[in-house]
């Protein structure tokens, strides 16, 4: 027995200075870092689609001093024309509420400046094998919590959230075609931080190629 | 740089360590002979020992001399308990996914001789690679990333072992050996891009094949422990998609030390 003391000696060493060094990012490393993340139904025809409605606020999702989460509306003309600009671009025709007519796909873009849950008991939504350590990430505004300090921009199929309605009556995320997390571009004090988030729409768009309407 | 010499620093430890059990056990008293009969074998009991030649027991030697010579050949007869570090280099497809060469690999290993030079045995191994890829766009499953990402290959390995080992020269203080493992793997492949991860396991197939030598540290005539020193080629039958990672080799060393049973 005492001849497995050297090399229990040894293994014990070499575990603790093998394993120690084992490299995982700083949370410098995670908190300076701004990562976009795209997904798209697979089962969308995105030439099918003609025309889009935009928002003229995007809602900022915050935590009040009482831990109760509200939502401003903010302006942010230059993020919302960005958006404009980009879908125009491939393709498709904005229509607004004005012109009466229905679009094809509605543009959600929200911003989360801290870890908020919007309905108790909401779900989760692991998108394939990506998963946030917690809080879960949310598929759409209006599933459950947030990750903080991101921007979320999605593209609805209108007919398809219709005819998939939730059982609260609430909209539903059943017509998302198109998901789009900007993570690391809202600050800790509600702002939209202007050139990540533009950079970061435009990378979206760059890993998306398929949004593109039909001729 | 500080955790090999913290390995190596170990080792010799551990070896010191081993010299100062072994040795007082190796060494019982001796009768003396009357002075005109020939000297008696000591009354020892030959300790086991790691015996890779498989030689039969000779008959009990007639001198101190022939005791030394029969005690050396004992030596090596039973198996040995070994720990060594795994420094190893990504090739092939394992290459493309984490192309960094990684000190972060270690391994227990168990052989007991079972014929002439022929050793059965089991080694328990782990070696994780990993690599930090800059900021760029990388295709997932139905979308996409833009972010620096951090990919990690880990495999802890079960694998059952056969040597054999060539004892060119009882004067030199080298056995070396060759052969081969099989065994499986558990591997995890994670990419991780700020808090956001990507972890699948997988269950698979794993073989290395081993070329090395022993060095006996000749702390006593036990040959009772030593430095462990190889090449090794590894591969798992693993497959992961997005981005793939099929069937990860790689190569590496064998550093470590042993004590005999």
């Amino acid at each position: 027995m005492k001849r497995l003391v050297a090399p229990t000696v040894v293994a014990a060493l070499a575990l603790a200075a093998s394993l120690s060094c084992v490299p995982y990012p700083s949370s410098s490393d995670i908190v300076d870092q701004d990562i976009v993340i795209s997904h798209y139904d697979t089962k969308a025809n995105f030439g099918s689609y003609r025309t889009f409605a935009m928002p003229d606020k995007i809602p900022v999702l915050k935590e009040d001093e009482l831990g109760r989460t509200e939502v401003e509306y903010i302006d942010a003309p230059e993020v919302i024309s960005t958006v404009r600009t980009k879908l125009i671009a491939r393709g498709y025709t904005e229509v607004t509420q004005a012109s009466g007519t229905q679009p094809d796909l509605a543009v959600g873009l929200t911003a989360v400046s801290s870890n908020i849950e919007i309905y108790g008991g909401g779900y989760c939504y692991y998108w394939s094998y990506w998963y946030w350590y917690y809080p879960c990430y949310p598929s759409y505004t209006y599933v459950s919590s947030y990750k903080a300090r991101t921007f979320v921009m999605d593209l609805v199929d209108t007919k398809s959230a219709a005819a998939n309605p939730r059982p609260d009556g609430g909209a539903s995320p059943a017509g998302i075609i198109w998901s789009n997390w900007l993570y690391g571009v809202v600050s800790s004090s509600y702002q939209l931080e202007g050139a990540a988030i533009l950079q970061g729409i435009d990378e979206a768009f760059a890993q998306s190629p398929y949004v593109k309407a039909g001729n | 740089m500080a955790r090999t010499h913290l390995f190596a620093a170990a080792v010799v430890l551990a070896a010191g360590s081993a010299f100062a059990q072994v040795e007082p056990a190796q060494l019982q008293p001796v009768t003396p002979a009357p002075a005109d009969a020939p000297t008696a074998p000591p009354s020892v009991t030959p300790p086991p020992a790691y015996n890779p030649s498989g030689d039969a027991a000779p008959a009990a030697p007639a001198n101190i001399d022939e005791w030394a010579q029969w005690s050396d050949r004992k030596a090596y007869r039973g198996g040995i308990f070994a720990f060594a570090w795994l420094p190893s280099f990504p090739v092939g497809n394992l290459a493309a996914v984490t192309p960094n060469a990684t000190v972060h690999g270690m391994e227990i290993d168990t052989r007991v001789g079972v014929k002439k030079g022929l050793t059965l045995g089991i080694i328990g191994s782990w070696n994780n690679f990993w690599t930090r890829q800059e900021r760029a766009t990388y295709t997932l499953p139905a979308g996409a990333v833009t972010a620096q990402l951090w990919r990690y290959y880990e495999t802890f390995q079960l694998r059952g072992t056969v040597y054999y080992h060539f004892v060119v020269d009882r004067k030199l203080p080298l056995v070396p050996y060759a052969g081969v493992g099989l065994g499986v793997a558990s591997s995890r492949y994670e990419i991780l891009a700020a808090d956001l991860t990507s972890n699948r396991y997988q269950t698979n197939f794993a073989m290395n094949v081993d070329a090395g030598t022993l060095v006996d540290l000749r702390f006593s005539r036990s040959f009772g422990a030593g430095l462990l020193v190889a090449f090794r080629f590894q591969f798992t039958t693993a497959n992961f998609q997005e981005p793939t990672l099929s069937t990860p080799m790689n190569l590496g060393f064998v550093l470590g030390g042993y004590s005999s049973f």
